[in-house]
Parts: structure tokens; sequence; C-alpha cells
């Protein structure tokens, strides 16, 4: 497998076309979808396992929830009529206070699922005459519309289930004899 | 309206190094699609709009185009200067008819196909990772970084598509609870002494097996995981390295592609449930 691009390196072109944000909006609607796929049959152990310093799969599923209030309120900023987008915090703090560790991944999910569909119903209800809107974005010193936002979120969904997937222990080999007194 | 496919520009000049976050949005679509069309009936799942396909056949579409980026996978392989040219009249997919199967095989093989193409791409070798050939429609040199990332806006593309038709029929009726008694369903005998009666539903099937004294089911394999419920006489199960005897009571996983095969040693009645389901299995092929 190859490195992974760090988040905080990534550049964007923001020059599409506002009628891609269907397409957009449902890489975002599916994005609980793909986590709960992905780590359904992980136990809790290895859900909640840390790399050395790192977040745990668990972590980084709670701060995809973290970060939808960040996303609503530069929606805020957009309709606002705002010259730049709220700062996003660096260090994450929101995430490592949140001790997402400690809770059952259900409830974890639970709280994407619901905090994704405030973030979807707000997009989806934009009004078509503020698409072309625009904000700069503070650390990339870029102007956003709301369809860049909703790519930047999808793009970074991306990036944290792909670090999921790196976390991901390796597959355990086929039952070959199961009986029921084993499962 | 969004735009369309064939009107789409593209930049190849993002860094290979996020190869790893294009394949997992590779790996996600089939659990995007599953998700939203999960216990949809069959009837909206296969109605067309006019001539525009049925969100069953754009779920067989995204399969039958993965056939396409391994072709191409393989032309950057071995240093080939052009990638394959697509049909753009998709005639694949219109001869498919992946409306007369059962919804559960058609996400079944996108699956199937999708879990190639992820495999082929994880395992693509880092010093040809820069390696490119030309796209004959594009007319722009890809890598195969910008092969993953144009299948992963592909996908996007056609789950829109199958967003837009399922929310037009979001209040239409759901699949409806059915229920039988075994002997009323309808039975056949895909080999000899054997006699079968199935629930087929969109995400499971059961199948209700008689096996008499001495039907000998030759080993073979499939897609399909099946649990092997045993509840009455005695069959003994050949696997891959060893045979077991299973009686009333009993009950044996068998893995997606696991060798099995079962003989009869007294007539037997066994609970078979596979998942995904499909019109045939592997005593059909017998």
């Amino acid at each position: 497998m190859f490195s992974l691009e760090p988040w905080f390196s990534r550049s964007f072109t923001f020059d599409f076309p506002v009628e891609r944000l269907p397409i957009i909006l449902d890489r975002l609607r599916g994005a609980p979808d793909r986590i709960e796929a992905k780590l359904r049959r992980l136990t809790p152990a290895a859900l909640t396992r840390r790399p050395g310093t790192g977040w745990s799969i668990q972590e980084h599923v709670g701060h995809l929830h973290d970060l939808e209030k960040l996303h609503l309120r530069r929606l805020d900023d957009l309709a606002a009529g705002a010259a730049t987008l709220s700062l996003a915090d660096l260090e994450n703090r929101a995430t490592w206070a949140a001790n997402h560790n400690a809770r059952p991944f259900i409830a974890v999910l639970d709280d994407v699922r619901r905090s994704r569909l405030a973030l979807f119903s707000r997009l989806e209800s934009w009004d078509p005459a503020r698409l072309a809107d625009h904000a700069t974005h503070p650390r990339l010193q870029q102007p956003m519309r709301v369809v860049d936002l909703a790519f930047f979120v999808a793009e970074h969904d991306d990036y944290h289930l792909a670090r999921m997937q790196l976390l991901m222990p390796a597959p355990a080999a086929p039952l070959r004899n199961w009986t029921g007194a084993d499962a | 309206m969004h735009e369309l496919w064939s009107s789409r520009t593209f930049k190849f000049d993002f860094p290979v190094e996020r190869l790893p976050v294009i394949i997992d949005r590779l790996r996600g679509a089939p659990d995007r699609v599953e998700a939203k069309l999960r216990g949809r009936a069959a009837a909206l799942l296969t109605t067309r709009d006019g001539e525009a396909w049925s969100m069953q056949e754009h779920v067989g579409h995204l399969a039958d185009l993965d056939a396409l980026h391994l072709k191409r996978l393989d032309e950057i392989e071995r240093g080939a200067p052009e990638l394959s040219g697509h049909d753009m009249t998709n005639r694949a997919t219109w001869e498919a008819n992946h409306n007369a199967r059962p919804y559960a095989e058609v996400l079944g093989r996108f699956r199937a196909t999708r879990s190639v193409l992820v495999a082929r791409l994880a395992n693509w070798d880092p010093a040809r990772i820069s390696a490119s050939a030309l796209h004959p429609r594009l007319k722009q040199p890809m890598r195969v970084v910008d092969i993953a990332f144009f299948a992963a806006e592909h996908d996007d593309y056609y789950i829109a598509e199958i967003e837009s038709i399922r929310a037009k029929t979001a209040d239409a009726a759901p699949a409806r609870p059915r229920m039988a008694h075994w002997c009323d369903l309808p039975s056949d005998a895909p080999m000899p002494l054997l006699e079968r009666r199935r629930v087929i539903g969109e995400l499971a099937m059961v199948s209700h097996v008689t096996l008499h004294a001495g039907c000998d089911v030759p080993v073979h394999a499939h897609v399909n995981e099946q649990i092997s419920c045993v509840l009455s006489g005695r069959v003994e199960f050949t696997l891959a390295d060893e045979r077991r005897t299973l009686g009333a009571g009993e009950v044996i996983y068998l893995p997606s592609r696991a060798p099995h095969g079962a003989r009869a040693i007294d007539e037997a009645v066994i609970l078979d449930i596979f998942a995904p389901p499909s019109a045939t299995t592997g005593i059909d092929r017998a």
C-alpha cells in the first residue's frame, strides 16, 4: 500500500460547476453507510485501539461528527455574507476531549448519522440563487462557494475513511469448520 | 439536472499519494448502493423511466464498467500507449438485461468486480505508479491514480442518478412481508434424488432441500455464503480437506467460495441459507 498524503498538505482547485452539487451531496450522504459497512465486524478492542499517539478507528469516526459543527458554522458564514469562513481548530481539541473510545461504537456512529443528516438537509435546501456566494477559507486562502464547502467535506470524509482502512486489523482466516458452539 | 458524464472535464494533476483515499472511495461504492436501495421492492428497482435505465440497471452498469477499468490497468501495466476506448452506447449494459436477475445477484456481482478492482489497485507496483497511457476520448495521459479517480467519479455520477430515481419513487410501497407453508411453494429437482423449495429474498435465500438416500452433490463452490441446517437424517459433507457427518440439529457454515459437497447417508432434510441469493447455485450446475 502507498503512503497517504497528509490532509494539511492537500491543495484544492475550486473551479467545477455548481451543477455538480447533487453528486457531491450523495457522497456526503453515503459516508455513514461506508463507515458502518467497513467497521461493523470489528470488535470494540479493534475499534478503540490507538496506534501509538494517533487516534483509534472509533476516534476517526467521532472526529467526523465533531467537524460537522464547523461545516454548519461555515454555511452560516456564507449565508450571512461573511468575507471569511470560521477557522478550524487545527489541534482538533474537540476530538481529543470527546473521549470517543469510552462510548459504544454504535453511539458514535449514530452521532455521525445525526449530524450528517443536519448538514445534508442544510445543503439540500440551499437557496439556488445563492450558489455563487463565496467566502475565503482562512487556511487555504481561497474563496469557497457552497459546492466547494460540500466538496471539501466529502474529501475530508474520504481522507478519514482511508485512515480508518489503514488501521483495520488483517482479516481473520475463514472459519473452516464452524459450529454453533464456537459462534 | 446535473452535468452530463460525457461533458465532464478532468485535471489529472494530483499526487499519487492520494491513491489510498481514492481506493477507499471505490471500496465504499457498493456499500452506498446497498444502503440506498435496501428494502426497495423488486418492481421499483427494475422500473425504467421511458428509455432510461432502472436503478438495478445502473448498479449492473457499474459492475460492467469495472471490466473496462481493469482492462485499462492491464494496458498501463504492459506499457500500451493508449487505453481501450469505451463503447459510449453502453451496449454491454443494455444487452446484459440486469433487470431479469434478482437484485441481490446484481449487487453481489458489483461487489465481486469491485473487490477485484480494489485489490488490483491496492497491490499496484509502486515502481510503476507514474506509468501512463492516453485516454482515447479525453486525449489526456492517465496514470493508475487517475484511472482510479475516473472510476470513483463515474461511480459518484451513477450513484447520484440512482438517487435521483430513488427520490422520485420514495413514496411508493416498499417490499411487503409474505408468508407460505413450504408445501405450498413450487418445488424443483435440479439434480437426481434431490427436491428443493425456495424463498428468494432481496438479500438472502432459503432452500428447503430433501436429499434422498444416496443423493451425492459433487464438490462445488460459489460466491454466496451458505449455512446448512440439518433438520433430519444424516449428511456427509466433503470440505476442502476433510469429511464431516452432520445429523439433525447440527449446522455448518460455509464461507464464500469454500469448496463443499454433500452425500445423504439416509434421507435427509436440510435448510440451506444463502446470502446473497441467486437463481442458480452449485447444484444447478452440477
